[in-house]
């Protein structure tokens, strides 16, 4: 509940989401999905509407709508049934869109997520798979332009119930959805190449004069962003508290409205409506025949069903000891989780291994534009490394550059290509495996084998005082430099060492020099 | 009974995007009118024990492969177009700016 | 060429070398160019490519490697399945000169199986029609009288081949649009099982209706075509996965037994009711008394709903082609109005100039069938019906191998003389349609003729995938008659 101009206003949201499928071709035909291309050069009979053509569907899709649905705790269709929608549109090469009328491949289920302190749960209508439109460009003046590249993507439409009460609840329900869809595999999701759009449902129930009143509905289409969602809901709400109080409209049937929205003024801005969005004619589509998923098929889904994102999180944030903030960039690219817990398999500190992911194992990917399953490196050296540094046999220091010596190896052996792209959450590269590149070779290779004795840390120590009086001086004499001062000999004596030195054997003799000093 | 009056041809022919004449209204409105007289005779049959048959053969689950198939190029695309535009089919402006399904 | 030969003749003679692919050819394009200014059978000619893949089969004869079942036969199209040569219309203005990027299943085949694709047949607009009057490009005339209609929509593929321009043809059947126009023009026509043969580059009408079929001068024929264009296609999601039999050789061997045995022969009583021509009834019963002087035995049956088969039809057929026939606005392909306006008027337009009256009605008609209010007691109703009419033949199928009756109620009509009222020409389809809401396969042959020299079709039918079934009884009566035989004098002129 809200309180808008001292009313308690009630947000009621429901969201329908638009999810391009990863599929490699179009739903009903063999052409590649495109995006970008030439107008037009993605296109075959079938998805342009030719007579006589005639549709297939295409099983991925109907595979990815499925183990979504199980993700999203839906019921899966014993039976499952294509339909036409009838409207013109210059887009729409058919002047139908197949779709889902009333058997769509998934129904009721919910999805579960944290917000607040709460666990929110919002149900989910109903999924149901068609086909998305071609494009209609229009920036060249006196015409419209039509791109038929698009007709026929491969399109899953989620629909929720209208439990959602705020703009910011939606805006992260979208986010655990789009989150969930990259995890899966069953999407990109790529916002600006339109993968995935949304069109929530708002409206809002008023709570004045001891009585409720709820006002019209508005559908605002085609929301790309996830600022634009959460923009749009905090507009409407405010807007449909003043319109009410202006005109006292309340819902009824008939005068639910679309609307657009304006991203440049952040107001949402009535839509002119399509011409009898009312009379879609459905009817079952006589070119295609009904789908029955197969229960054996359906239910080895669901066993193949990975641990989900949100559980995935809280349990990275116990096992590997990471920052709440700081699991998710780890656990949504789903081959980098899958590394990790890889990597987890061999007995290791784990939280060094968390720690190394989020340190130089995610900068070396960075640097390659890639993740870091994309790297190619064993889940063995990864345990490997973090047990070098608790053992103390390297530290921190020499494990990044060990890892930098892995990788720098790998790319030798790659030649710079055949890695994941780092919006890619799905794909591994195959792990390049020498004994020669193991961790505990590398250190000794590179002699990064820290030194645990006593007697040369103590002639290091003994060379950094000397050539660092300034410091020894600071330490002894000035109490507010003397942390500084320590720090920086030990910087010293360290770089002296050629990071071999163990720090904390190295800060204790400086410690116990100094304090002869002092004395 | 459901009759079919010019009003109501209007209405079809507006949902069907075809331009009739005031001519053709009328005609079609008997005409139609006729035919629908003589189908409600299905009104007849009790069909409560059985479901729609919207297809002859029980076939289910023909799906192909997520498989790439050789399609048209732009030019083949384009070459029945009455109108084209720089590799574009060519309409007059579209107002109603939603795009997508 | 007093005997024209058959598509078996034609192509084991090109094979074995004894006839000519290219004089065929060019005999075939000189019968056409003769005959056709007053029959309008075809629609388009397509001369240099039928002379350039004659010589091609006569290459492969003289190389040896000629092997196809249907080497050198001439074989016309309907001119609603697509072909890269040439246009494919559909006999719409809408349609007019568009060229297909891409060609129909059965087309392909038939051309790998070497025939010689000559050309496109009229037909109703959109293969709706009864009468190949409904045509953008003038109605094609019987050639046994051509003051009369030839039947529909596949009138111009059954005169072609009643005309002896072509020993074959390919229609297709959608509400009796390959039976009704071969038992009006007394040649063979055969309707597959839904789903036999692939629809893909067939210009839809109703889609869980429509199916491609050969129009030939024998039951033989017709089974070799058949062999030819049936089996999966995996570009059509209702074609189906059922082995193909072998229909040529079950036919020869129906044609080597004297007798009809064994086979019962189920007569429905609701097609032999009132408004049925007692010169076709006559001829039909005479036909039925000649299988049972053979030895099959005829059952009574009956069809329930079958009396509601022409309603549950229309109702069906027009919500599809309401949708399938939306396609056809102006933007991609087709006529598009020279009017201008904004899109929405572009578009209507276009369709008002492009669609002639029929199939305006029928879209109109399909439009309020599937129209929010209307949807149940119409759409939704006539798909339960449906289901009690396909129930019924299954039934009556259990107990008979084929059923019997006439094609169609009344010989050939004269030329607009069922043209201003729609219902009226429905009606004449009574006979037809019903097989199509149950998917069986049926076929027409010729069993005699009326008084005025008009010839009658028999219809049989037979359980879903029996084409061997139907062919086989089918076999048996052209056997024992010469009716198929008998050509008309058109040709000659």
């Amino acid at each position: 509940m809200l309180e808008i101009d001292g009313l308690q206003v009630e947000p009621v949201i429901g969201l329908e989401i638009h999810v391009h499928l990863r599929t490699r071709t179009k739903m009903w035909c063999g052409c590649l999905l495109a995006y970008g291309a030439e107008p037009n050069t993605h296109v075959c009979p079938v998805c342009l509407g030719l007579p006589g053509a005639l549709p297939v569907a295409n099983a991925e899709a109907v595979a990815l709508a499925i183990r979504m649905g199980i993700a999203l705790n839906c019921r899966i269709a014993e039976f499952s049934k294509w339909d036409r929608k009838s409207y013109y549109y210059p887009d729409l090469p058919k002047n139908y869109q197949i779709s889902q009328y009333d058997l769509p491949l998934c129904a009721d289920g919910y999805l579960e997520f944290p917000f607040g302190d709460a666990i929110r749960k919002i149900r989910i209508t109903r999924a149901h798979l068609e086909e998305d439109a071609g494009k209609n460009i229009h920036d060249i003046p006196g015409l419209t332009a039509v791109d038929l590249n698009r007709a026929g993507t491969p399109l899953l439409e989620i629909v929720t119930e209208p439990d959602l009460a705020g703009a910011e609840e939606t805006r992260e329900f979208a986010l655990q959805l789009h989150r969930l869809v990259r995890y899966l595999g069953v999407s990109d999701a790529n916002m600006q190449l339109g993968q995935m759009r949304f069109e929530p449902n708002i409206n809002v129930r008023i709570h004045a004069d001891g009585r409720v009143h709820a006002t019209p509905i508005v559908e605002v289409k085609n929301l790309n962003s996830f600022r634009s969602v959460h923009g749009a809901i905090d507009y409407e709400i405010r807007r449909q508290v003043a319109a009410w109080r202006e005109d006292g409209q309340v819902a009824r049937p008939g005068n639910k409205a679309n609307r657009g929205w304006d991203d440049n003024r952040e107001v949402t801005v009535p839509q002119r409506e399509k011409e009898e969005a009312n009379d879609y004619r459905y009817f079952p589509d006589p070119d295609l025949v009904p789908v029955c998923p197969d229960a054996a098929q359906v239910a080895a889904w669901r066993l193949a069903t990975p641990e989900l994102p949100i559980p995935r999180t809280d349990r990275f944030i116990s096992e590997y000891k990471l920052a709440p903030r700081e699991a998710p960039a780890l656990v949504d690219c789903k081959a980098t989780a899958d590394l990790l817990d890889a990597a987890g398999e061999f007995p290791c500190d784990k939280a060094l291994l968390g720690k190394h992911f989020l340190s130089f194992w995610s900068r070396l990917a960075n640097e390659r534009e890639t993740t870091i399953a994309g790297l190619g490196v064993p889940p063995r050296s990864f345990s490997e490394l973090a047990d070098l540094v608790r053992d103390k046999v390297i530290n921190a220091t020499a494990a990044a550059q060990i890892a930098e010596e892995i990788v720098a190896r790998i790319d030798g052996q790659l030649g710079g290509t055949g890695r994941p792209g780092d919006s890619d959450c799905q794909r591994a590269i195959p792990p390049i495996d020498r004994p020669e590149w193991a961790p505990r070779e590398l250190a000794d290779q590179l002699g990064l084998v820290q030194s645990q004795d006593a007697d040369e840390i103590a002639a290091w120590v003994a060379a950094a005082f000397e050539a660092n009086q300034k410091a020894v001086g600071d330490a002894l004499a000035n109490p507010r430099k003397r942390k500084a001062a320590r720090g920086f000999l030990l910087g010293a004596v360290m770089k002296l060492s050629g990071g071999k030195a163990d720090p904390r054997l190295v800060g204790e003799q400086i410690d116990a020099e100094l304090s002869r000093r002092a004395d | 009974m459901t009759t079919i009056d010019p009003q109501q041809v209007q209405r079809l022919a507006k949902l069907a995007r075809l331009d009739l004449s005031d001519d053709e209204r009328a005609r079609y409105a008997g005409q139609l009118d006729t035919i629908l007289r003589y189908v409600e005779q299905l009104a007849q049959v009790d069909t409560s024990d059985c479901d729609p048959l919207a297809h002859p053969l029980p076939l289910t689950d023909v799906l192909r492969g997520d498989v790439p198939a050789p399609g048209l190029d732009q030019q083949d695309a384009l070459a029945n177009a009455p109108a084209r535009h720089q590799g574009f089919f060519k309409v007059p402006t579209v107002l109603d700016q939603t795009g997508g399904a | 060429m007093n005997t024209p030969p058959t598509v078996l003749d034609l192509a084991a003679a090109t094979r074995a070398g004894s006839a000519s692919a290219p004089e065929t050819c060019a005999a075939t394009l000189a019968a056409i160019q003769g005959a056709d200014p007053r029959l309008n059978a075809f629609r388009e000619v397509h001369a240099d490519a039928a002379i350039t893949t004659a010589r091609n089969v006569d290459r492969d004869v003289v190389a040896g490697t000629a092997s196809g079942p249907l080497a050198g036969v001439p074989i016309a199209l309907k001119d609603n399945i697509v072909t890269r040569v040439g246009t494919t219309s559909a006999g719409s203005r809408m349609l007019a000169g568009y060229r297909s990027p891409y060609d129909a299943t059965a087309a392909t085949r038939l051309a790998e199986a070497g025939a010689i694709l000559v050309g496109k047949t009229n037909c109703d607009e959109f293969a709706m029609g009864s009468s190949t009057e409904n045509c953008a490009f003038g109605p094609t005339r019987n050639p046994w009288d051509l003051e009369r209609v030839p039947g529909g929509s596949s009138g111009g593929a059954a005169v072609a081949v009643a005309a002896r321009l072509v020993p074959a043809s390919l229609g297709s059947d959608t509400g009796g649009s390959i039976r009704q126009p071969a038992s009006f023009c007394g040649v063979v026509g055969l309707k597959p099982t839904y789903g036999r043969v692939s629809r893909y580059g067939l210009i839809a009408f109703g889609s869980s209706l429509d199916q491609i079929g050969p129009i030939t001068t024998t039951v033989a024929d017709a089974a070799a075509v058949l062999q030819v264009i049936a089996g999966h296609d995996p570009a059509d999601a209702t074609c189906v996965r059922e082995p193909v039999p072998d229909f040529s050789a079950a036919v020869a061997e129906a044609a080597g037994e004297d007798h009809a045995r064994g086979l019962r022969i189920g007569v429905p009583a609701e097609y032999f009711a009132e408004g049925l021509d007692p010169e076709v009834e006559a001829a039909v019963r005479s036909a039925l008394a000649l299988y049972a002087e053979h030895g099959a035995e005829l059952v009574p049956v009956t069809l329930p709903h079958v009396d509601k088969a022409v309603a549950a039809y229309y109702v069906i057929a027009t919500a599809e082609c309401s949708s399938n026939l939306a396609r056809f606005d102006g933007v991609r392909f087709g006529h598009r109005s020279e009017q201008g306006g904004s899109i929405e008027q572009l578009v209507s337009r276009s369709r008002a100039e492009g669609f002639g009256d029929e199939v305006k009605r029928r879209i109109m008609l399909g439009t309020f069938v599937l129209s929010s209010g209307y949807y149940e007691a119409f759409y939704d109703k006539a798909l339960r019906v449906r289901r009690l009419i396909q129930q019924g033949f299954n039934a009556a199928l259990e107990r008979v191998d084929v059923l019997a009756c006439p094609t169609a109620p009344t010989t050939a009509f004269r030329l607009g003389e069922k043209a201003a009222d729609p219902l009226q020409m429905y009606l004449a389809d009574i006979c037809t349609l019903a097989v199509n809401l149950a998917g069986l396969p049926a076929i027409s042959i010729p069993c005699g003729f009326d008084s005025g020299g008009l010839p009658i079709g028999l219809q049989l039918i037979a359980p879903l995938f029996d084409e061997v079934g139907l062919l086989r009884a089918a076999q048996r009566y052209e056997g024992w008659t010469d009716w198929h035989a008998r050509c008309p004098d058109a040709r000659r002129g």
